[in-house]
């Protein structure tokens, strides 16, 4: 109820602007609503909501399944208490894109900054204005309740040190600017591959299997293959299929999508321009083709739909 | 005496089962894969419209045919369910709220009814705007009743 107040709101208060700013709304875009965009490119950052027992919009809670145990969404409204509303902008851009607390604790990797610290920092900085332009709730975080000995903060920093790098998003002079836009969409903010690329005993990627889907993804689903491949991937999707996807949800087969990937796709990358959804279509169509009958899109071709 | 008494009882049950047999109704699993055949139908509707919405063919005036299908395929959806298939092995998607909350069901499947006639008048219009409009409508009222009744994709 208060997300719809909240999304009238901000409907009003656009259409007031569309009055009042003299060069009209989509000529020049506020830094907040800059960063709605991002933050509905990202997603629309679901594991701080807990949907499920109907949370505050961002204010944590929700668990989320892992093979490690359970992890509990953060608060990330701007209550300066249990929220971010006290973090500087630095704050901010550490945790995104070195998975380190203002207080120097080192984050999870269930937390993507392994794919947030491929973006610019013009577009972290929007994405805090827009997250701090949202109505601060108090809510203390949840422990996270992990399997032994993942839970160590030794732990957090020692996969640190052997898996992840600081990095900024490197683009390509070879492809286009588009094919350059959908890989900077996809790797940096959708973070596409950190649900749809299986993982190991450590909980790192398999490189190789990049985007080829995983049966263990969050909360138990099956996250598929979304690399081109004929028979297990999306190589029959075309343009138009995975943008209508990423638009509304609906498979070429005209069945709907479910789980996660709907709700990823209703509070976030169905609010994109279609050309940024035309240029994750080019840059998924020009992965490598993966062979991996583990996850495969057409899983749900069996006869048990109904 | 005794064996002959067995017999009577034996040819009893034979011809109880004789005529019970045809009037009970198919097996689950036969139950089962039919509603998947039918609901599939709709969906393979559903998609000779989107193929034409996302430019892929050119039958703009083929639409109102395969909204009519799909309307008619629409008031069957509640018949085909009515076998209670809770304690078949078969696989299935479908869940126990079907039959638990079936006035709820019976709702959800009327919308597909009612977002599929709406369908056939938009595409009488020809107005390719209302039609990609009811389209929305229309693929939010299959989810509306997926999102309650259907298992997620395991």
């Amino acid at each position: 109820m208060n997300q719809k107040i909240f999304y009238s709101l901000m409907i009003v208060g656009g259409c007031l602007s569309l009055l009042w700013s003299p060069k009209g709304y989509t000529a020049e875009q506020t830094v907040v609503q800059k960063g709605e965009y991002i933050f509905r490119a990202t997603g629309g950052c679901g594991c701080h909501t807990d949907y499920k027992n109907k949370g505050e919009f961002l204010a944590g809670g929700r668990a989320i399944r892992t093979p490690f145990g359970i992890f509990y969404g953060t608060n990330i409204t701007p209550d300066a208490k249990t929220g971010i509303g006290g973090w500087s902008d630095d704050d901010f851009i550490q945790a995104m894109t070195k998975g380190i607390s203002p207080q120097g604790q080192h984050y999870a990797p269930v937390f993507p900054y392994t794919s947030f610290t491929k973006m610019t920092k013009e577009d972290l900085l929007h994405l805090k204005a827009y997250l701090f332009s949202l109505p601060p709730v108090e809510k203390p975080n949840k422990p996270h309740d992990l399997i032994v000995p993942f839970g160590q903060q030794i732990g957090f920093m020692l996969w640190k040190k052997l898996h992840f790098q600081e990095t900024k998003f490197q683009p390509d002079p070879e492809k286009s600017a588009e094919w350059n836009r959908g890989a900077y969409l996809s790797e940096a903010l959708a973070h596409c591959g950190e649900c749809h690329t299986p993982r190991d005993w450590q909980g790192v990627l398999k490189e190789k299997m990049r985007y080829a889907g995983s049966k263990d993804g969050p909360e138990g689903e099956l996250a598929p293959n979304i690399t081109p491949d004929g028979e297990t991937g999306i190589g029959d999707w075309g343009t138009a299929d995975l943008i209508e996807f990423l638009k509304t949800g609906t498979k070429p087969n005209y069945d709907d999508s479910q789980g996660l990937m709907m709700e990823i796709i209703e509070h976030g990358y169905s609010h994109l321009k279609k050309e940024d959804l035309a240029a994750i279509s080019l840059y998924l169509r020009s992965l490598p083709p993966v062979h991996n009958p583990e996850a495969s899109t057409k899983s749900s071709d069996e006869d048990d739909e109904y | 005496m005794n064996l002959q008494k067995n017999i009577k009882y034996f040819l009893l049950i034979l011809v109880l089962f004789g005529i019970a047999s045809p009037l009970q109704a198919g097996s689950d699993e036969d139950a089962i894969t039919y509603r998947v055949r039918v609901m599939k139908g709709i969906g393979s509707n559903m998609g000779s419209i989107g193929d034409v919405l996302k430019g892929k063919v050119d039958h703009k005036q083929l639409i109102v045919h395969y909204a009519k299908a799909m309307n008619e395929a629409s008031k069957t959806v509640t018949t085909i369910f009515k076998q209670d298939t809770r304690t078949s092995a078969k696989k299935t998607r479908s869940k126990p709220e079907i039959w638990t909350k079936w006035g709820e069901f019976e709702d959800a499947a009327k919308k597909l009814e009612d977002e599929s006639a709406k369908m056939i008048a938009a595409a009488q219009s020809g107005d390719m705007a209302k039609i990609g409009a009811q389209m929305k409508a229309l693929g939010d009222s299959c989810g509306d009743c997926h999102k309650p009744f259907r298992e997620k994709k395991k």
